[in-house]
């Protein structure tokens, strides 16, 4: 590839949303072109600073209640009728064997609907940190602040790896108590959004295949002795890298 | 089974405002017409296959929002952005150095403000909302192709706009 060729590519570039192919042709270019290199690096500065800087406008305060009552009552929302956890503490080794019935690929009716529970209440668990402002408790993008914090806080040690490089980084952590545990929550940010992933210890695997609720995506993986659920609102695709970019991280 | 219509579409409320706002560079009217969205999807709610409840509901909310412009089309155009005001300043220097952060604000605020308006929402919808570029095909019905070009474009164009903000006589 030569200049004229690269420059038009520069932005998807930055963005990472080049095909494999054309994105190695550009990366190589940047290399070895100091001119291109300074184009790209400026264009990176340009959206640097309008991320940080445009203005992007909140919906006025009153604007939810005004839609809430032009809609009628039924769609309201309701809660998940259907614990996703089946009394964690004392119903290990029924757990275990679910686990695995989980990760076999959800066979029977009442798991499918414990998972559909459980990815209801991760999706709430996403959807409230942000409705409340309440996202992360201790906020560092250095994964050796981060993973300590952890340390009196839940009975494990979780999995913090530093995936900035790779476009995701550490934004922190915070602690969720979902199904009646606690659980560690290590929030890591690509582009405007961020991934919330959720680890905890022993009981049922989290939902194994990758879903979409509400609009979010889910996928979770069982690593050792620690389960792993990933939520967000990016596309499915750029979750499922997430998940194995960390899993490679290993 | 797709869940209630307020749990999926709610969340999205702050991303559907900013599009229309900066869509229409009006607030009433992006109000109005984030309220009016909010009813259409929720009429066509049974259609919504639990897929993608942004990309969904913004591809609404811009839908309204043509409508709208081209309604507004037949009336005299109002005035479009104000022009950024430099007022001088003899303040302490921590307050002068961050009317300067503001003003950065505004002069790109009004930089993205006078881009046109398919190029204002690829912008809008990759870096305040950001939209992967299959979401922004999806939402504005153009090809990927298409919102990887329009992008490059937008950020060159803005880019010009900014410059132009600094220098309004057209010096470099």
């Amino acid at each position: 590839m030569n200049c004229p060729d690269v420059r038009p590519l520069l932005s998807a570039h930055l963005d990472e949303e080049l095909d494999v192919v054309n994105d190695a042709a550009v990366a190589s270019h940047l290399e070895n072109c100091p001119t291109c290199a300074a184009a790209a690096l400026a264009l990176a500065d340009q959206r640097r600073r309008r991320q940080e800087k445009l203005t992007r406008h909140r919906a006025p305060a009153e604007l939810a209640a005004q839609i809430r009552a032009a809609l009628p009552p039924a769609s309201r929302v309701t809660s998940a009728a259907v614990p996703w956890w089946p009394g964690w503490s004392r119903a290990v080794p029924l757990a275990a064997g679910m686990a695995l019935a989980l990760l076999a690929g959800f066979s029977w009716g009442g798991n499918r609907a414990r998972a559909n529970a459980l990815a209801g209440e991760l999706t709430a668990a996403h959807v409230r940190a942000r409705l409340t402002g309440h996202v992360i408790d201790v906020a560092s993008s250095d994964r050796h602040t981060v993973k300590p914090w952890f340390a009196n806080k839940v009975d494990f040690a979780p999995f913090v790896p530093d995936l900035a490089a790779q476009g995701f980084p550490l934004a922190g952590g915070r602690l969720e108590r979902l199904g009646g545990r606690t659980v560690a929550t290590l929030v890591y940010s690509r582009r405007q959004h961020s991934i919330d992933l959720h680890v905890w210890s022993g009981g049922p695997a989290p939902v194994a295949a990758p879903v979409r609720r509400d609009g979010y995506a889910l996928v979770g993986w069982r690593s050792g002795d620690l389960n792993y659920s990933a939520v967000s609102d990016v596309a499915p695709e750029e979750l499922a890298a997430f998940a194995s970019l960390f899993q490679a991280a290993r | 089974m797709t869940p209630p219509f307020e749990q999926s579409m709610l969340p999205h409320l702050d991303a559907a405002y900013n599009l229309a706002r900066w869509l229409l560079r009006n607030e009433a009217d992006a109000r109005d017409s984030v309220q009016e969205a909010y009813l259409r999807a929720f009429k066509a709610y049974d259609r919504f296959r639990g897929g993608d409840g942004r990309a969904w509901l913004l591809t609404i909310v811009r839908n309204v929002c043509y409508s709208q412009l081209r309604r507004a089309q037949r009336t005299p155009a109002p005035e479009e952005f104000d022009e950024l005001q430099h007022t001088p300043m003899n303040d302490t220097p921590d307050a002068v150095a961050r009317l300067g952060r503001e003003l950065d604000t505004a002069r790109l605020d009004a930089a993205l403000a006078a881009l046109p308006m398919e190029m204002r929402e690829v912008i809008v919808l990759h870096e305040l909302e950001g939209l992967a570029y299959k979401e922004i095909a999806a939402v504005a019905g153009i090809p990927l192709g298409t919102v990887m070009s329009r992008l490059a474009r937008a950020r060159l164009r803005l880019q010009r706009e900014v410059r132009a903000q600094i220098f309004p006589e057209g010096k470099t």
